[in-house]
This record gives C-alpha cells, sequence and structure tokens, in this order.
C-alpha cells in the first residue's frame, strides 16, 4: 500500500513536471507600430513563435504615447512587458529612472558589435555610456515625390542630394493656380492654388524637426553639450526658419496649415511630400499613385537630415529566466530584421539593410542614413520634445509656419521656454 | 383652414425631423461607406460616397488579426455588469435621498454631488495602485467596480424620485408594504423612462470608456474594444510614426458601434408615452 | 420603539451598497488624487510632499491660464446650443411622429462612437484640402476655410464636433423628462382650450424644471471637462488655440508625469466648477421666483 502510493506520487510528480517543462515561458512584447508596420512584425513573432516552442510571446501595439503611459504606470507596480519597442532619444527618460536593463554584455555576447550597424542606429542606443537596447532600424525624413505630376511638369526627379535652389525651382514648377500659372508666372493667383509643389509638416512636432535638421545642415544642435541649456547661433536658427517660412508665404509653394499632408499627397494635391518611411505602405496602398523618394534638399553647407531609429529594450525584472528568454529572441529579431525592412523602415543592420536596396522607393532613404542626426538624448525628452499643443516647439512651428509670425521674438521665446523646462 | 394649419405643421415637424437626422446621421454614414472601402480608395477627392470597389476586407483583417470577438466580449460583459449594479445601487440611494428625511442627507448628498465636479482623470493613478494593490488589475472586475462609484446616476433618479407624489408611497404604507417593497414595485417602474435613460448613459459611457481601461489591463484576454481598437490606430499622420490604416480602423469601430445601438433600441422602448403615474395603479 | 428604530435604519440600509462603491472607487481615489497633487512625483518611487507649491506654479503658468480662458470660450460655444438644440429634438421626438424611433436612434448614434473615431470622422470633414464640407461649401462659392488650422476656426469646428457627438445625451434625459410628465395634466388643459404653445409654456416647460437643472448642470460639467475631441482632433493646436484644462492636466500627468502638477489642475478645475454649479443654482431660483 505505501508502495504503491509512493510510486503514485513519484508518477504524479513526473507528469507535472514535464508538463511545466512544456508549457511554454510567455513573454509579452509590447511596439507602437499601429500601422502597415504593425502587420510586419506581426508576423516576424509569429514566425518566432512557430519555430520556437518553448517561448510564446504575445505582441501589443498601441500609439506611442499612450503605450509610454501605460509601461510607466505597469512598471511602478512591478510588472512591465518582457520586451519594449521604443526610439533611442526615448531611452534616457525610462534609464534615469533604472526601468530599463543595461544590456551591453548581452550585445556582445551576442556577437553584436558597432561595425555592424548604421552608426547613428548604434549610438542611438547608448545612455551616459550604458547600452540600452538593441538597434532595430532608422527612419529619418526624406522626399516622396509624384512621377506622374514631375512628368506632367517635364521635370526629371532627382535620384540623389539636390541643392536648397534646384528644389525650390522644382517645386515652383510644380504649383499651379486655377490657371494653370506658376507662382513665377505674372499674375499667378495664390489664392487659388490648385496644386501646392511641395507638402511639409506645419502643424505638428515635425515642423520643428524640419527645422532641427536645416539647423544641423549648418552645423549647429540644438542644445549644449552637457545638454543643459538652448545653444545654437540665432542668425543659424532665423535662417532655417525663414527657410521654411518661405516656402508657405513667400514662394507658396506648400500649403498654409495643412491637417493631413500625407493626404495631400495621396490625391494629387502636392507633387512632393517631406516626411519618414513609414508611409511608404501608405504610398503603396495608393490606387494609381507613382511614387519615389529622394533626400531632402541640402539647403545649407552639410548634408544632415532629421532622423531616429526604433530599438528593442528589456524593462527590468525580477523573473529571470523571462529576461533570458526575451534576449534570446531579441537577438532573433535583429539577425532576422531584414524583413523588417518591408515595414518601410531601414534596418539598423548593415547585412539587413541590403534587402532593402532590392525593395521600392527606398532611395531617398538610403542615400540619407549616413547623414541621419537624432535629437539630443535627454531624460527629459517626453516633455523638451513634446509632440502636445503645449510643447515650446509645436507652438513654435505653428507659430511660425501656419501664423506668418515674424521669426525672432517666436524663437527667443521658445529657447526660454525649453530654457525654463531644462532647469527644473 | 385648421386642418390646412395642421397638415402644415406636420410637414415641418417631419422636414425637422429629416434635417436631425441628415446632421447626425452623415458622419456615420461617412464611418461606414469608409470601412467597405479599400485603403488606396478612403483618401480620395472629390469625395465618394458609394465605393467603386466594395470589399468586405477591413472586416476580415479586424477578425482575423485581432482578438475582436474577445474585446466585444469583454465589452458586453463589463457594461451589462456594471449597467445592472449601477441601475440597483443607485436608485436605492436615490430612493433614500429623494424620500427620507434623516440626519446627514443634505451633507452626504452634498458630498456624492461635489465628486461630479472632480475630475475622473484624477481617480486614475490612485485607483490603479488600489487595485494593484488587492491584485485585481487584468481582470474584468477592474473593469467593472470603478463605473459603479458613478454619481450621475444617482444625480438624475434622485431629482426625478423627488417628483413622486407622497400619496402613492403612503398609500402603500398603508398596505402594509415595506420600503423595500415600495422601491422595487412602485418605484422602479414610475421611473422607468429616467432608469432607462440613467442606463443608457451608463453602458455608453464603460463602452467606450479608455483610459481606465488603458491604464488597468495588459493582457490581450481582458482588453476591451476601445482600448483594442487603439491598437491599430495611427492617428494623427506623421506623429505616431505608422502609416494611417483608416479602412480596418473604421471598419472595427463601425463593429463596436452595432452592440451599442442594439442595447440603445431596446432600452429606448421605454421611452414612450402611457407608463404615466396612473398606469402603475393598476 | 424597535420597529420605529429600523425604520430610521431604512434610509441608511438604502445607502451602504452605493456609498461603499462610491468612497471605494469615486470618493477615495479623488482624495488621495487632492493629496498627490501636494507631491511631486513621477509614480516611480515615492512622492516628495511640497505643500501648495503646485498650485502657485499653476497661475503663474501661461499655458494653463490659456487653458481656462478657452475652456471657457469652448463652454459658451456649446453649453446653450446643447441645452436649446436637446431640448428641441427631445420635444420633437416626442410628437407622435412616424419615424421618430429612427431619428431618436439616429441623433443618439454619434454618442456611442468612441472618441478617436470621432476625431478620425471629422478631422476627414473639416480637412481644408479634401474636407467633404469644404468640398460642399465650394459649390455655394465659398472659398476652403482652413478649419482645424486656424486660430480663429478651430474652436468653432470642435465646438460643432461636440454638439454632433453629445446632443444625444442631452436628448435622452430631456426625453425622460418629457415622458416623467403625465400625460392627464396636458389632457386637461386641452380640454380647457388650451393650445399646443399654451400647453408646452405652462405646463410641460414648468415641470421639466427639475429635468432642466439636471441636465444644465451635466452639461456645464462636461463642457469644462472636455478632453476627448479637442484632443484627437487638434490636439489643443494650433498655436494652443483650443487648449483645454483637462487636456492640460492629462500631458502634465499621463505624458510628462509630473503627477502632483497634473492633480492639481483637476482640484482647480474643481474650485471653478462648484463655484460655477453654486451661481447656477442661485441663478435659477431667481428666475424660479420671478
Amino acid at each position: 500500500m505505501k508502495f504503491k502510493s509512493g510510486v503514485l506520487m513519484v508518477l504524479g510528480l513526473l507528469v507535472i513536471g514535464v508538463l511545466v517543462m512544456a508549457s511554454p515561458i510567455e513573454l509579452t512584447f509590447w511596439g507602437g507600430w499601429t500601422g502597415p508596420d504593425g502587420d510586419v512584425m506581426r508576423g516576424l513573432v509569429d514566425e518566432y513563435n512557430s519555430t520556437h516552442p518553448d517561448v510564446h510571446i504575445t505582441f501589443t501595439t498601441m500609439q506611442w504615447t499612450p503605450l509610454f503611459t501605460k509601461f510607466m504606470t505597469s512598471a511602478a507596480v512591478g510588472n512591465p512587458p518582457d520586451i519594449l519597442g521604443m526610439h533611442g532619444p526615448d531611452i534616457p527618460q525610462f534609464a534615469a529612472l533604472n526601468l530599463l536593463s543595461p544590456l551591453g554584455k548581452v550585445v556582445e555576447n551576442a556577437g553584436f558589435t558597432a561595425t555592424q550597424f548604421a552608426t547613428a542606429a548604434w549610438n542611438g542606443t547608448f545612455y551616459n555610456g550604458v547600452q540600452y537596447a538593441f538597434p532595430l532600424d532608422l527612419h529619418m525624413n526624406a522626399i516622396f515625390y509624384n512621377k506622374a505630376l514631375f512628368e506632367k511638369a517635364g521635370i526629371t526627379p532627382p535620384t540623389g542630394w539636390v541643392s536648397g535652389q534646384q528644389f525650390l525651382n522644382i517645386a515652383i514648377k510644380l504649383t499651379l493656380d486655377k490657371n494653370g500659372k506658376n507662382p513665377n508666372d505674372p499674375g499667378f493667383d495664390p489664392n487659388n492654388i490648385v496644386q501646392y509643389g511641395f507638402g511639409l509638416y506645419s502643424l505638428n512636432w515635425h515642423a520643428f524637426l524640419q527645422w532641427y535638421e536645416l539647423l544641423a545642415q549648418q552645423g549647429y544642435g540644438f542644445l549644449n553639450s552637457q545638454n543643459t541649456k538652448v545653444d545654437y547661433p540665432t542668425e543659424a536658427g532665423l535662417k532655417a526658419w525663414q527657410w521654411l517660412q518661405n516656402l508657405v508665404f513667400k514662394y507658396h509653394v506648400s500649403p498654409v496649415g495643412a491637417t493631413n499632408p500625407l493626404n495631400d499627397f495621396l490625391i494629387g494635391k502636392t507633387a512632393m511630400l517631406e516626411d519618414g518611411p513609414w508611409e511608404i505602405p501608405a504610398c503603396q496602398a495608393q490606387k494609381g499613385l507613382e511614387w519615389g523618394t529622394f533626400p531632402i534638399p541640402q539647403v545649407f553647407g552639410k548634408k544632415a537630415v532629421w532622423g531616429s531609429g526604433h530599438v528593442l529594450t528589456i524593462p527590468v525584472q525580477s523573473n529571470k529566466v523571462k529576461m533570458q528568454a526575451a534576449e534570446n529572441f531579441v537577438i532573433w529579431l535583429i539577425k532576422n530584421s531584414s524583413k523588417w525592412a518591408l515595414s518601410g523602415n531601414i534596418p539598423a543592420l548593415n547585412t539587413a539593410r541590403e534587402y532593402a536596396y532590392s525593395l521600392p522607393g527606398r532611395t531617398g532613404f538610403l542615400e540619407s542614413a549616413p547623414y541621419e542626426v537624432m535629437l539630443p538624448r535627454i531624460p527629459m525628452e517626453a516633455e523638451v520634445f513634446s509632440a502636445a499643443s503645449v510643447s515650446p516647439i509645436v507652438v513654435a512651428g505653428q507659430d511660425i509656419m501656419v501664423r506668418d509670425q515674424d521669426i525672432l521674438p517666436v524663437m527667443e521665446w521658445m529657447n526660454s521656454q525649453i530654457d525654463q523646462i531644462l532647469s527644473r | 383652414m385648421k386642418r390646412k394649419n395642421k397638415y402644415l405643421t406636420k410637414t415641418i415637424l417631419y422636414l425637422l425631423l429629416i434635417a436631425c437626422t441628415i446632421f447626425a446621421f452623415a458622419p456615420v454614414l461617412w464611418m461606414t461607406v469608409s470601412a467597405f472601402k479599400p485603403e488606396g480608395e478612403i483618401a480620395s477627392y472629390p469625395p465618394t460616397w458609394i465605393p467603386a470597389h466594395p470589399t468586405m476586407s477591413n472586416f476580415s483583417y479586424v477578425l482575423e488579426t485581432f482578438n475582436f470577438l474577445r474585446w466585444t466580449l469583454n465589452s458586453s460583459l463589463s457594461a451589462i455588469i456594471a449597467t445592472i449594479i449601477v441601475i440597483l445601487i443607485d436608485s436605492l440611494a436615490a430612493f433614500s435621498f429623494a424620500r427620507f428625511h434623516f440626519k446627514g442627507n443634505a451633507l452626504l448628498y452634498a458630498t456624492v454631488l461635489s465628486m461630479l465636479m472632480v475630475p475622473i482623470q484624477v481617480t486614475i493613478i490612485p485607483l490603479y495602485l488600489m487595485f494593484a494593490h488587492v491584485h485585481l488589475l487584468n481582470t474584468i472586475t477592474a473593469l467593472i467596480l470603478p463605473t459603479t462609484g458613478n454619481v450621475t446616476g444617482v444625480f438624475i433618479l434622485r431629482n426625478f424620485f423627488r417628483s413622486v407624489p407622497q400619496d402613492l408611497i403612503d398609500a402603500a404604507r398603508i398596505d402594509g408594504a415595506s420600503y423595500l417593497r415600495i422601491w422595487w414595485t412602485i418605484m422602479l417602474p414610475i421611473a422607468r423612462p429616467s432608469i432607462s435613460a440613467v442606463a443608457i448613459i451608463t453602458f455608453i459611457s464603460n463602452w467606450t470608456n479608455f483610459l481606465w481601461p488603458l491604464v488597468s489591463v495588459n493582457s490581450d484576454a481582458s482588453r476591451t474594444l476601445p482600448v483594442g481598437i487603439a491598437e491599430f490606430f495611427g492617428g494623427q499622420s506623421g506623429v505616431s510614426g505608422s502609416a494611417p490604416q483608416y479602412g480596418p480602423a473604421m471598419a472595427a469601430a463601425l463593429m463596436a458601434t452595432l452592440p451599442a445601438i442594439v442595447i440603445f433600441l431596446l432600452l429606448q422602448r421605454y421611452f414612450v408615452k402611457g407608463i404615466t403615474m396612473t398606469g402603475i395603479k393598476g | 420603539m424597535k420597529k420605529n428604530l429600523r425604520l430610521s435604519l431604512v434610509p441608511y440600509l438604502f445607502l451602504i451598497p452605493y456609498l461603499f462603491a462610491f468612497i471605494a472607487f469615486r470618493f477615495g481615489p479623488s482624495i488621495a488624487g487632492f493629496f498627490v497633487s501636494l507631491t511631486k512625483w513621477n509614480i516611480i518611487g515615492t512622492p516628495k510632499f511640497i505643500g501648495f507649491e503646485n498650485y502657485s506654479e499653476l497661475f503663474s503658468d501661461p499655458s494653463f491660464i490659456t487653458s481656462l480662458v478657452n475652456t471657457l470660450y469652448f463652454m459658451a460655444l456649446t453649453v446653450p446650443a446643447l441645452i436649446v438644440l436637446g431640448l428641441l429634438i427631445a420635444l420633437l421626438v416626442d410628437q407622435d411622429l412616424k419615424g421618430r424611433t429612427a431619428t431618436r436612434t439616429f441623433v443618439f448614434m454619434p454618442y456611442v462612437i468612441m472618441s478617436t473615431v470621432v476625431g478620425v470622422i471629422w478631422m476627414w470633414i473639416f480637412d481644408t484640402h479634401f474636407g467633404i464640407l469644404n468640398y460642399y461649401l465650394s459649390f455655394l462659392g465659398i472659398k476652403p476655410i482652413a478649419w482645424l488650422s486656424s486660430v480663429n476656426w478651430a474652436m468653432p469646428a470642435v465646438a460643432i464636433t461636440t454638439i454632433w457627438w453629445t446632443v444625444g445625451f442631452n436628448m435622452i434625459l430631456f426625453l425622460a423628462g418629457l415622458q416623467d410628465i403625465p400625460e392627464e395634466l396636458k389632457e386637461a388643459a386641452r380640454i380647457d382650450g388650451a393650445s399646443n404653445w399654451q400647453i408646452f409654456w405652462n405646463v410641460t416647460f414648468p415641470l421639466l424644471r427639475p429635468t432642466t437643472v439636471v441636465v444644465l448642470m451635466l452639461t456645464l460639467i462636461n463642457s469644462f471637462e472636455v478632453f476627448d475631441q479637442v484632443y484627437v482632433m487638434t490636439g489643443g493646436g494650433p498655436s494652443m488655440a483650443t487648449l483645454t484644462v483637462i487636456q492640460y492636466m492629462y500631458f502634465q500627468a499621463f505624458q510628462y508625469f509630473r503627477l502632483g502638477y497634473g492633480s492639481a489642475v483637476a482640484y482647480v478645475v474643481f474650485a471653478f466648477l462648484i463655484i460655477l454649479v453654486l451661481v447656477e443654482r442661485q441663478l435659477l431660483k431667481k428666475v424660479g421666483e420671478a
């Protein structure tokens, strides 16, 4: 009797043990890819799940802003996701609160080195000399253009960098009023424009980013080297805003305060659009639209373009088994990131980036990759570089590019506001 | 002459009815039409009200890629349970506030009412930490309970119960009915229009609630529709960094709207003439 | 004696279930929120008590003052319209007309749609270049209006959306109020030879007073606490022209994680609303006495 029950117990334990071993480790993966890019990532996660039966990853997408709200609240009660996507410049605000695991050793052990990645992407994973993430991709501004409208105007689309003046000439030729006149023609009617040469962002924070890259083209950054104060020559800032404001109010090649520049481009209201590679799937889906890309104009001395990059982080948690499994997944994802190019984003891993060359419309972005400048990496990023309407950089963009206000006072106001936030 | 006048009035009324319908429905119709358009057709100018190539692909994408039915179930379950609880406890409390003289009535009611003026957003983080403390995050319970503390229901029902004639209550008391019985057999039926209004409002506010479900629930299995649908909302172009997908968003929104409309249709039946005070007595 | 004691307990017993929920899920968290407003806290780590510093910072914060002014402007645009339209539509669909259920449903339908979707729909309608509204206005010879991107038009555009979105809510409450009016009273007036207009003015309207008080107060509060439609349509721009108080609170608390500062905004809103509602009560009392 005793023996029997003993055997039963051992058997029972064995069964339970096997069951425990067989049930996969459950991981959660959050990212802000809410468009067609989300589908690409979902496909990669599915592939990993089907080839790795010992792990099951649940992938959740949500716009970045609510996603970070959620990350903060869940981290506060010790229940963060196992893998979290973000942008390079997002790292400091979370790393400063000790919410992200340092990954330098893990990256090294996986056999990754700086030389295997695009420089901007690799550098974007560090904060205060510590590496907190795996670089996934780069995405920067470039010019999307409408092939049919170029053809109609008899213009050959550029394939590489063009000067500001060359770009302006193209944009003027592509701007038409209802009588078919260009802004250069006598009798041009700026109140009845039917087609604009160039769509750009003036209402949201991309206005600031367009300015930021023009500042970089003059060789300047936005903050001082300690990231404690706004620091750039006023003259350079003025020139950069002036270029953007002139496109709208002097040359009339860009519409005033477009609420949806992407759609304007998709329906042919604008012939060119400055935007990021995440819009590639939308362009591909649009019926009857033939499009291509080239780099943004080099208006000033140096080639430079604003960009950012997605990175993959592993939030701090107590479960070491899960962290190990999460690391394995992220390593796999980076190694297989060539498919991520389908999302439009340009893979950070050099070997994966090769694949992007074979995809349509990537020229402008691939040409731009070496010249990408990111925003400064600061813990107060969420507030300093906020996309919210109260953000000084957003208000400045709207004042200058939508309301045609005097640049200097607006710019000085923006500087003082940012200084105030930084000094808090 | 008078007849003609009446005819004219009727015509004007019908015209107004149509005008209201058009103003209210045109945007909804646009949402509906877009849900049946392929993505590349949604952005078009001039706007089209009939899809050139109608498709169900947005619907199948939503249903196949996401746990949409599960979200619908969670939303329905939490909204229905919350509504039932609210109707019961709010009408009891409103009855007490409206018809009883007791110590602290005015003060207590003023306190309750004052909370109507505290923005709900301020409670989110304290609630979240509280639910984390009792390990109720990620549950349907977490989606239901905060709704039950709402003030609007008590406010509306108390106001109505105050207008119920005292004779009705007195008569029932003489017949030996308990107050609980009076609440159940007199107050609730007599207040049917107000109760259905409260039920509709409670259901919808739970149905469309975003911020609390967003922070309180992590797992896909207990996600609600608004949070789920946010999963593929590109939102303001450019800012989010993902290309917009209007088609699936509109298809999902349309599907998310239908159950709530059904609830509305069921409850609005109680807004009919005839349920008057005399009608109850019989 | 014993029976009396039991009876005197009845009102409290009836209140218990609600009060439990109210204290646990509304009152308690709100009070906790007030204590948060006295601290500096980013949810990670422990709150640091700083007294009323957040409040004094608020009143020297120009963005906050802007948001208050904008909110009052928004109320002026929406509250009267929502009350009047809500009542008129309720009266209309209360008539014995064919198709009134359909109209009720259609008018209410927008209220069921989630805010993100409302935002997307109306951004399409209001778009300067491809929007439906400007398209149809162009047939009337009206030049394209930059609804959402001009400082002057953005708030009216948000107000129009709000009226469309929430007028169904007021309609429902008025409709319920109309149902509560005993038919006999109207019947009696009719027999006395009163016209429809007289019946409305002398019977329906006075009896609708309690409902009107409720609707007015809820509309005032909801308008003051406007958030969703602004958040998704304009984000508060351009140049903060549509920034509202609750939106400002949301940015501070949930995007910048300045929870103390955000909570302080909420309690300033509370103070404003209390004053507003007390004024409203006094005014209504005066009107009632007159």
